[in-house]
């Protein structure tokens, strides 16, 4: 019997069990319709980590520091609580700082275009003359791989930097400010009150006076902890560092600075920074870090996604032993007509696989329909702004259906061996 | 030349004597090639038993079946399957034609298993249903024919590849006597034209004479072997070819009836 006679002849034994059929091929669809959404919710989560980074954080940037801990890695340089010696203090005792004679030799790694430092700058308050004072949260240094989506004002340190004496609002400040419109504020003074060095009542501490020169909104893709406080730029970053923790403590180094390449591949530029001692993360780095977590997730969904596929399993199994049996007298006179075993045998197998393709468009085509449907209201639910979640790739879905028919091939392997094997007349004579 | 030698056909467990039974003891007669047979005996006595081993789709207890001198108990599976696909037509004593397909599905099925191209099939399953006049039932379910529509379906199946043998039980069972007659031209015609040997088992006298060669059976073994008078031009009258014979068939194996 050629190929196509043998399905066709599968395809036409299916239809005059329409509802068994349809019933099997159901308890496949609940494993494909799984499986199919927890690949696109993954698809979704990655594209959705993307995007993120890439609205955080340049593509051309690097984060560069000289201690492994600092990235949160287990496998630090230093274990343990180090020796008290006179004048340490915790944080410099626990993390190797990069001093200015480090971020020399960074500056001069190829293809690194610019390193700003990174400090840890807090205030005591900000006010504007005449206004009550307000609590604030980090200050922030505008790093050239940030990006600020500004609502009102420019930035005049060139290339997107903030200038000096200059600072940009995010737009939650602006009514405990008092201003009531993002132009309003432009050109204002702002007071940033800084402690110094000590504790106590008797700790000094000193104003520092910024126009405002931006107000940056939140785009909905951005990572909240970039936001939370002021801009400003890195020369006024220092100065403000210097005063707060004073000279010998500003001198030892920051714990991180940001490197901007110059268009060569990021992790070339990674490779050369570890090779002269330093550590590295690239915006990459992130997206994989990101990325594994999606991954684990999506192991667990797949995982139990797969238990309901052994479920059907055993029921294709189940319906086809049926099926030989129903026909049992049909098997016998094909092999008395002289079909061979192993024709007999393809006929049944070809019957499963017909289910799986079945189950599997079924199971897929309920998943993308689910996914159109709950698409906008998911996004509206969790804040996602315009994204998807759900995002369905074309060659997963076939990729998916090949490996459910694969299965139910398999699955009906058993009932074809049983069918292959009958004896003609004896097949013949049940009723 | 189908050379049929010492059948034997024991149903149930071989062991116990009490639940085994002999259809076939001991059977023995050969059939030349293009030739026309009537196997003929009471209900019982073992005929379908005979047809289905002369088939090859059972498997005798002992003896065996030899084709052109190819035994078919040692016969490769594949070239066993290939016999009965391309060299045999089969007629059921109770047709086994599938209610659920058309016509056209039922007659087609030897085609397909035979690898004919999809080009030619139809006007050969065309001509066979045209033979068998049921040429305006092609697409008609072959679960709505009547008894004798069946019957004819199932001659239908069997002629529809042109086979080299045509084994067919009781096809007139079901057929009124011009129906049956038809049939009759019908299976003669192609033993003619194409020369092929025709096995029939009947129960009809008049259509056992029309045979060349009569094997009358009863108990499971051969009580009488008979050559028709008009076609004594015929080479090899069948003959009980065993050596050790067959002790009821033996005497009576060279009378030629009138
Ligand atoms: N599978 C079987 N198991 C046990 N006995 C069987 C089996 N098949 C046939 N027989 C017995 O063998 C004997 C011969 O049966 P067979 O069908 O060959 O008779 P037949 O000559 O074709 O009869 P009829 O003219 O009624 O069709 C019968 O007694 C029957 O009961
Ligand atoms: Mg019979």
């Amino acid at each position: 019997m050629k190929p196509l006679d043998v399905i066709r002849r599968s395809g036409r034994n299916l239809r005059q069990a329409k509802i068994r059929t349809l019933l099997t091929a159901c308890a496949l669809a609940v494993g494909g319709f799984t499986l199919t959404l927890t690949l696109a919710a993954a698809n979704g989560a990655r594209a959705y980590s993307q995007k993120v980074i890439d609205a955080n954080f340049d593509p051309q940037a690097l984060i560069v520091a000289k201690d492994k801990a600092v990235f949160g890695d287990s496998q630090s340089d230093q274990q343990g609580p180090q020796e008290y010696s006179a004048g340490s203090t915790t944080n410099a005792a626990s993390v190797k700082l990069l001093s200015d004679q480090d971020i020399q030799s960074i500056a001069k790694v190829p293809h690194v275009e610019q390193v700003s430092r990174q400090y840890n700058l807090s205030t005591l308050y900000i006010t504007r003359p005449d206004n009550a004072k307000r609590l604030t949260g980090a200050i922030n240094i505008l790093s050239p791989a940030q990006k600020l989506k500004l609502s009102a004002g420019s930035l005049t340190g060139g290339q997107g930097a903030i200038g000096k004496g200059q600072v940009v609002l995010p737009d939650s400040y602006l009514s405990p400010l008092g201003f009531n419109s993002p132009t309003s504020a432009i050109g204002q003074q702002l007071v940033l009150q800084v402690a110094g060095p000590g504790f106590g009542a008797q700790r000094p501490s000193q104003a520092f006076t910024f126009t405002i020169a931006g107000v940056s909104t939140k785009s909905d893709l951005d990572i909240s902890f970039t936001n939370v406080g002021p801009f400003i730029g890195e020369e006024d970053g220092q100065a403000i560092n210097l005063y707060a923790n004073g000279k010998e403590a500003a001198e030892r180094g920051v714990p991180t600075v940001i490197i901007k390449g110059d268009g060569t591949d990021t992790a070339l530029i990674k490779a050369d920074l570890e090779q002269a001692g330093y550590q590295a993360r690239t915006s990459a780095d992130l997206q994989s870090l990101l990325d594994q977590v999606i991954q684990v997730i999506q192991v667990i969904i797949l995982v139990f996604g797969s238990i309901t596929l052994v479920a059907s399993f055993f029921g294709v199994v189940n319906t086809q032993y049926i099926s030989v049996l129903e026909r049992t007298r049909e098997i016998g006179l094909m092999k008395a007509l002289g079909m061979r075993r192993a024709t007999v045998s393809w006929l049944f197998i070809i019957e499963a696989t017909w289910i799986g393709f079945i189950g599997a468009v079924l199971g897929s085509v309920a998943a993308i329909a689910t996914g159109i449907a709950l698409n906008p209201w998911i996004s509206q639910k969790i804040n996602f702004g315009d994204e998807r979640l759900l995002i369905f790739q074309p060659s997963q879905i076939a990729l998916l259906i090949v490996f459910l028919m694969f299965v139910t091939t398999i699955a009906g392997l058993l009932p074809a061996r049983k069918a292959a094997k009958l004896d003609p007349i004896a097949a013949l004579r049940t009723e | 030349m189908i050379e049929v030698r010492d059948l034997v056909r024991t149903y149930g467990k071989q062991g116990r004597k009490s639940s085994a039974f002999q259809a076939l003891n001991g059977v023995s007669f050969q059939v030349p090639t293009g030739s026309t047979v009537a196997i003929v005996g009471k209900s019982g006595s073992g005929k379908s038993t005979l047809m289905h081993l002369l088939g090859g789709l059972d498997k005798p207890t002992s003896g065996d079946v030899l084709i052109d001198g190819t035994s078919l108990s040692s016969m490769r599976r594949r070239v066993a399957d290939r016999f009965r696909a391309q060299d045999l037509g089969f007629v059921f004593q109770s047709f086994f034609i599938e209610p659920g397909q058309t016509c056209y599905q039922n007659v087609v099925l030897p085609l397909e298993i035979n690898k004919i191209a999809r080009s030619k099939r139809k006007a050969l399953v065309e001509r066979a249903l045209d033979q068998v006049g049921l040429t305006d039932k092609l697409k008609s379910k072959a679960g709505t024919l009547s008894g004798g529509q069946k019957q004819r379906l199932a001659i239908a199946r069997a002629i529809v590849h042109s086979p080299r043998i045509i084994m067919a039980d009781e096809p007139t069972g079901n057929l009124d006597s011009a129906t049956g007659e038809k049939i009759i031209e019908l299976l003669f015609g192609l033993n003619k034209q194409l020369g092929c040997t025709l096995i029939i088992v009947t129960h009809d006298a008049e259509l056992a004479a029309r045979c060349q060669y009569r094997v009358e059976i009863k108990d499971g073994s051969v009580v009488g072997l008979h050559q028709a008078a008009r076609t004594a031009r015929r080479p090899a009258p069948p003959t009980s070819s065993t050596p050790r014979g067959n002790a009821v068939a033996a005497p009576r194996t060279r009378r030629v009836i009138q």
